[in-house]
């Protein structure tokens, strides 16, 4: 699969996926032409694939996420002070996921354990108190806000129908705990209210999500079954999730409800 | 005991003083009262590993240049010296030349003398204003005066000069055997350069709280610079007196208050700060690697006004010409987590501020219903097992 995207706003295909947007695009762009390579497969052939029976044992899925992140700050607040200091523009976290897949429930899927962890940062000039001056000046200094989600969840893939009927499509749900690492950078150091307290904390919550993966392996089942047999990947997928974390009580509702999307492969 | 050299001292009262000191030597000698080791031979030893500045550069690569601020705080080597030979005046030029060879021949320029010294003990130690080696004095054949810090503005040369130290014998104006040389090869040389490099294009200063961030545009490639440094002033200050080394030539010596060009603008009006000249030492507020395209100043007074100008800098710190004089206020800005907890918002302390009890009662359920999961999943894992 030779594909080059080309970011929205540029002339040149993407050399690099730095900016998140193209990202984003990317991944859409990938999904859509599997999608695509499903539809356009020849007539008289079955779209689904033929159930396998040579799976090398499997213990564990890794996923490589990637979604849009707005966190829920203004539900622990009087007043919209999120909106109002970082504005309304997206901002995306990148994560990554580790399962381990601890039993097979026959007919049923995988039900295992597993454990995420994500970065993302929102930054904006600080605010002159009002009332604001005649002229004001132009304010560089930034506050940074800097979350690391992480979670443990438990995790049920049921694969089921990919693995005995061939659809390729693997639903599956996720719940469990979250913890988040937050702090603020004021520009110079870290961030300090008036009365001493310092910007940065943790934050306990929630953790749930649904989603599906699409099974790659149905694009070229002969390198699935030669990579399962070199390196132990059983399954490759492309996922779109719906994800909450939710992170009540008094402390900084870092949490968010977002789509979340990403590669992942189970060994 | 030392002989602090290289202040004025003349060479007729050197030349007495060596008389004095042959018919001392002399004395000793029919005395028997002369060590036998000293009077034998005439040579010059030199210990590199005692050379000293008053101001040791952080740079290894080049700790014995000398440069412009080291000039105006009258900096000066210190050799500690093994003399086998009491009876002659050690002299010590500097220079890129042969200067032992061409000893008298000074007014070529590539020699000068930068201080002379009677060997009264076996080890006697030579003090070399950096000033004496930077006003390449060829005048005279008299060892240099006491220069002020005046002869530090008279160094233009942007690559700066290398020069070795020559350490030799003289009589009756020439030089004789056993002197040696000391060029610091092993430790990047020495020398003197004292000008900075060219300033940035343009500058842009924009406002943080206890500081201002001045946006560094229009960048020409100069390979002699290292970094960019910010010089802050608060408007409405004239010359400062108690910055006295700094302003003997730095402040003062630069500054044209009759001029309007170049200066800050009104209202941060200071003479200190000029476009297109050096700024006075003790005014630093900021340094940025030569790659940044932003400069944060250290930290200032909220609600003062001041005025700003950014140099180059080079490797041995000097700082070159200003570039052109801006305006910054710093003043009290709200971050994002003041206005948060101004707001109602909860949390802070610290990562390891950890308390349950902030947890909501969903949550605590919500934890018990893991850890069942969890235990349900081992509980499995064990019975298949």
């Amino acid at each position: 699969m030779n594909q080059r995207v080309f970011c929205p706003g540029t002339s040149q295909p993407s050399r690099s996926l730095a900016k998140p947007a193209c990202v984003a695009n990317a991944l859409l762009a990938s999904a859509l032409f599997a999608n695509t390579a499903l539809a356009q497969m020849p007539a008289g052939v079955d779209w689904r694939s033929n159930p396998r029976s040579d799976y090398s044992p499997q213990n564990a899925a890794l996923e490589v996420r990637f979604g849009p992140y707005r966190p829920k700050v203004d539900e622990s607040t009087n007043s919209p002070v999120f909106e109002e200091f970082f504005g309304d523009d997206k901002r995306y976290l990148l994560g990554l996921e580790l399962d381990w897949q601890i039993w097979r429930a026959p007919y049923v899927g995988t039900l295992g354990v597993g454990a995420g962890w994500g970065y993302t940062q929102f930054s904006a000039p600080n605010q002159i108190p009002p009332p604001p001056p005649e002229e004001a000046p132009t304010v560089s200094q930034e506050s940074n806000l800097n979350i690391m989600p992480m979670y443990a969840v438990g995790v049920l893939r049921i694969d089921s129908l990919a693995r005995n009927f061939g659809v390729p499509f693997v639903p599956y749900g996720k719940l469990g705990l979250a913890y988040a690492l937050w702090w603020v950078n004021d520009g110079v150091a870290t961030a300090v209210n008036d009365a001493g307290l310092k910007g940065k904390d943790t934050s306990i919550g929630t953790q749930a999500a649904l989603g599906v993966m699409l099974l790659l392996d149905v694009l070229e089942p002969s390198a699935a079954r030669a990579m399962d047999a070199e390196t132990g990947v059983n399954n490759s997928y492309l996922f779109l999730e719906w994800s909450v974390s939710d992170f009540g009580g008094d402390q900084m509702n870092v949490g968010t409800n977002t789509w979340v999307t990403g590669l992942a492969l189970e060994m | 005991m030392a002989n602090t050299i290289g202040k004025g001292v003349k060479r007729g009262a050197l030349s007495r003083v060596r008389s004095v000191a042959a018919g001392l030597a002399a004395a000793c000698a029919v005395l028997l009262c002369a060590p036998a080791t000293w009077a034998q031979s005439s040579t010059i030893t030199l210990t590199e590993s005692r050379v000293s500045r008053n101001q040791y550069r952080q740079d290894a690569s080049r700790r014995w240049w000398i440069s412009y601020e080291d000039c105006v705080r009258g900096d000066a080597f210190t050799f500690p010296l093994g003399v086998s030979s009491n009876s002659n005046l050690i002299e010590v030029w500097a220079g890129n030349d042969d200067c032992a060879e061409r000893r008298g021949q000074q007014d070529r320029g590539q020699c000068w003398i930068v201080a002379a010294a009677p060997p009264d003990t076996p080890q006697t130690t030579v003090i070399v204003p950096v000033r004496n080696v930077v006003a390449q004095s060829t005048a005279s054949s008299l060892v240099p005066m006491e220069y002020d810090a005046s002869v530090c503005e008279g160094s233009i040369d942007p690559d700066g000069q290398s020069v070795t130290f020559y350490f030799f014998f003289q009589d009756g104006g020439k030089a004789l055997t056993g002197g040696i040389t000391w060029d610091a090869k092993a430790a990047g040389g020495t020398g003197f350069d004292l000008v900075g490099p060219a300033p940035p294009g343009s500058v842009d200063v924009t406002v943080g709280e206890s500081q201002l961030s001045i946006s560094i545009g229009d960048v020409d490639e100069e390979g002699d610079r290292e970094r960019f440094e910010a010089f802050c002033v608060q408007g409405g200050t004239a010359v400062d007196p108690p910055v006295a080394p700094a302003l003997d030539a730095g402040g003062a010596a630069v500054i044209d208050a009759g001029s309007s060009e170049g200066a800050a603008p009104p209202e941060c009006s200071t003479p200190l700060l000029r476009a297109g000249q050096r700024a006075p030492l003790g005014y630093s507020c900021g340094l940025a690697s030569e790659t940044s395209g932003t400069l944060q100043t250290s930290e200032l007074v909220n609600g003062t006004t001041y005025a700003v100008g950014v140099a180059g800098q080079d490797i041995l710190g000097n700082a070159g010409a200003l570039s052109d004089i801006q305006c910054g206020t710093p003043l009290v800005l709200d971050d994002f987590y003041e206005m948060y907890t101004e707001s109602g918002g909860r949390g802070g302390g610290g990562f390891c501020n950890l308390s349950f009890t902030r947890q909501s009662s969903e949550q605590g359920r919500l934890m018990a219903l893991g850890l069942f999961f969890a235990a349900l999943l081992w509980r499995r894992t064990r019975s298949r097992e």
